[in-house]
């Protein structure tokens, strides 16, 4: 190989470093667009394609206006004729909507579990309940306000003695977040118990709280020191009873379902019983409708509203549908990477044009040199791949230096339209088809700068 | 060792065509040292460019070592030209990005011969032409004689069989042509075949054989090799 025939080419090429560093930055900049465009719009299929294979997106939300927003928080307390809410017996309407496979209830909840800790905390810290009028040189924790249960507070004897029991388990954890649910709720999340059974509608009234823990929320509780499947079936000392774990879940892929436990959503007689103000767990709640096909989440949502309506004032009536409100985002973000993509395009493309157009006339001006390199032996097959070395190499080095550009400004526009992870496969993509794209553009001269006869590449001035 | 047969190359400038050169028929043999003479435009460099197949005949037939090469591949065509053949041009032709060294190795590249010889025997090559104390110099940075002593040096890189030369004192001041000249002689005395295009009479006497060329047609062939006239 003509070693020496390459360095003519560098060194002209050095020699014009202000022409020549200003096409590397065209093309970094048309990689780097391009690569970033790809990457935005092929992220924004994929999480949205992600997101709407979730559960969450087959179903229809219905709640009142009242406690639309926060279901926590009960907006009504005595409910009143010309002020109804709904309730999980409203579940029941589901029955007359055909598409409707699974309906449930679900809401936040938690549990805070006793052990010999926070005995010992607790009776530093001063008197147990009932002893609130002691003197308040000891501090008491506001926050976690013995509220409790039937057990009152133990003594930390009296919790040796129930630990001593051998279906009662004390767990190291203080306390679990999780949620209350009907039972339908696992089947329209396909959760399987792994170990242990879930709990059916037929349990959900019992006394005692029945827990089913999601699979990281099982090792979290048992501790390392326990199976955590040796817990189905104790009783797990809580500060409003015992808690029982009938079983727990299969992994699901989920963080927060793996973390969490859930138990039965209690309903009805209880949740006005009494005079007393209603259990809170009652109200503010959200139905939830899910459709095995989300094509038919449109037609669910307008027959639940029609059914609905004679139950809750309709102007009361909220109704929504978040696949929709989802595919609206994603509509709206996969214009805009059309839109990015389309632009990026123009500029490599233009990029790309004026490469082309430069590496030719540069050639045109070596047109003389080409006859003379081929007077000293160069065949047109060594002339083009001197050219296609150098457009190869502009090329290369400006989608280097593009995708130097293309990660921060993709992280930006990613970031800007609420992709939390983006896979940088899409920007690596990116800046391969772009680099290919460029590469045609780059190399094409060099098949025009070899294809001059000697003769006449020798007479050229 | 090269025979042309009724060798015609035509050109077509806009529609009509114009024959630079004519049915020219020859023969040249291993040693000989030729003079192509001529008025300005009358086809010279044409025969030159189709003995060194820079380009390829209309019709007619070339012979190399009795080797018909009037239609080989480029790739041959490139590899004859950079083994058998060196040439001298008029405007010296050195790359002016490359150092004296670097051009006399080029033809070196293409024949693949391994860098250190090819370094070595660039260096050995400027040194008989007289400028090896200037090798690292650029083109640029040399008088024309020398750059045309070191375009010799690159025309001998492969120890050619011929070297065809159009007009290579045609740039010089008579004196540094003069230089050239005998390097030339010198040459063709250790058995290079030598091919040279001048305006000079007294160059053409001082070859062996003068051709004389008119209107693309070889018109007068005399020397000591020449059966007839
Ligand atoms: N590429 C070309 N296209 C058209 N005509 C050409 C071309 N090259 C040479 N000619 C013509 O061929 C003739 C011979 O040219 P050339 O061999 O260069 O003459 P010389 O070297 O004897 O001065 C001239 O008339 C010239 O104009
Ligand atoms: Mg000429």
């Amino acid at each position: 190989m003509a070693q020496e025939a390459n360095k003519i080419l560098w060194r002209r090429f050095t020699a014009r470093m202000l022409e020549s560093g200003l096409l590397l930055l065209a093309v970094a900049l048309g990689v780097g667009a391009t690569a970033a465009g790809f990457s935005l719009l092929a992220n924004t299929q994929k999480l949205g394609t992600e997101m709407l294979s979730s559960p969450a997106y087959r179903e229809i939300v219905v709640s009142t206006q009242t406690n639309s927003d926060d279901m926590e928080v009960p907006a009504v307390l005595k409910p009143t004729a010309d002020n109804v809410v709904l309730t999980a017996n409203d579940l029941q309407v589901a029955l007359s909507v055909p598409s409707v496979k699974y309906s449930y209830v679900s809401s936040g909840t938690e549990l805070r579990f006793l052990n010999q800790k926070v005995i010992a905390q607790m009776t530093q810290m001063g008197p147990g309940p009932g002893a609130e009028a002691a003197p308040p040189a000891t501090r008491t924790t506001t926050e976690t306000n013995p509220r409790q249960g039937p057990q009152g507070l133990l003594t930390a004897d009296e919790l040796a003695k129930k630990q001593a029991e051998a279906d009662v388990f004390l767990t190291e954890v203080d306390q679990l977040r999780g949620s209350s649910v009907t039972p339908q709720y696992f089947d329209a999340w396909g959760l399987k118990a792994a170990v242990g059974s879930l709990f059916a509608e037929s349990e959900r009234q019992s006394d005692t709280t029945l827990v089913v823990l999601g699979s990281a929320a099982a090792v979290q509780i048992g501790g390392t020191s326990i199976d955590a499947k040796a817990l189905v079936g104790k009783k797990i000392l809580t500060w409003e009873g015992y808690a029982v774990v009938v079983g727990i879940l299969a992994e699901s892929g989920t963080d927060t379902i793996d973390n969490s436990f859930f138990s039965p959503y209690q309903t009805t007689a209880s949740d006005f019983g009494e005079g007393g103000p209603p259990r809170r767990r009652a109200f503010n709640v959200q139905l939830r409708f899910a459709v095995s096909d989300p094509a038919q989440l449109e037609q669910a949502a307008s027959s639940l509203t029609s059914l609905l309506s004679s139950a809750v004032a309709s102007d009361q009536l909220v109704v929504s549908n978040p696949r929709a409100e989802a595919q609206k985002l994603i509509d709206r973000n996969t214009g805009i990477g059309f839109l990015i993509l389309f632009l990026a395009l123009a500029t490599l493309f233009i990029a790309s044009v004026n490469v082309s157009h430069i590496l030719m006339s540069r050639g045109l001006r070596m047109r003389k040199g080409v006859g003379i390199l081929m007077a000293l032996g160069a065949s047109k097959n060594s002339i083009l791949q001197l050219f296609a070395r150098e457009g190869i190499f502009l090329s290369t080095a400006g989608s280097l230096l593009g995708a130097l550009l293309a990660w921060p400004l993709s992280q930006t526009m990613e970031s800007a339209l609420g992709l939390t992870e983006s896979s940088l496969v899409f920007l690596i993509l990116g800046v391969a088809g772009a680099w290919v794209l460029n590469l045609v553009f780059s190399v094409l001269p060099a098949v025009q700068n070899s294809q001059i006869p000697p003769a006449d590449a020798m007479r050229a001035a | 060792m090269i025979t042309l047969n009724k060798l015609t190359k035509e050109y077509d400038l806009v529609g009509t065509k114009v024959q630079a050169l004519k049915e020219v028929s020859l023969t040249i043999e291993r040693g000989e040292y030729v003079a192509v003479m001529g008025p300005s435009g009358s086809g010279k460099s044409t025969l030159m460019h189709l003995l060194g197949i820079l380009d390829n005949a209309t019709s007619g037939q070339y012979l190399l070592e009795n080797y018909d090469i009037t239609s080989l591949p480029d790739r041959e065509q490139a590899r004859i030209r950079n083994k058998h053949f060196g040439f001298i041009f008029q405007s010296f032709n050195l790359f002016s990005e490359l150092s004296a060294l670097e051009n006399v190795m080029l033809p070196m590249g293409y024949a693949n011969v391994p860098m250190k010889q090819r370094r070595d025997r660039a260096a050995a090559l400027l040194e008989e032409v007289g400028l090896g104390h200037r090798m690292h110099h650029l083109p640029t940075m040399m008088s024309g004689g020398e750059q045309q002593r070191v375009a010799i040096a690159r025309s001998l890189s492969n120890e050619p069989d011929v070297i065809l030369a159009d007009e290579p004192t045609g740039n010089l001041p008579s004196d540094k042509g003069e230089e050239i000249m005998q390097m030339l002689e010198g040459f063709n005395k250790r058995g290079v075949t030598i091919v040279m295009v001048t305006h000079n009479p007294d160059q053409g006497k001082r070859a062996r054989r003068r051709l004389f060329i008119k209107d693309g047609e070889l018109w007068r062939d005399e020397g000591t090799l020449v059966k007839g006239a």
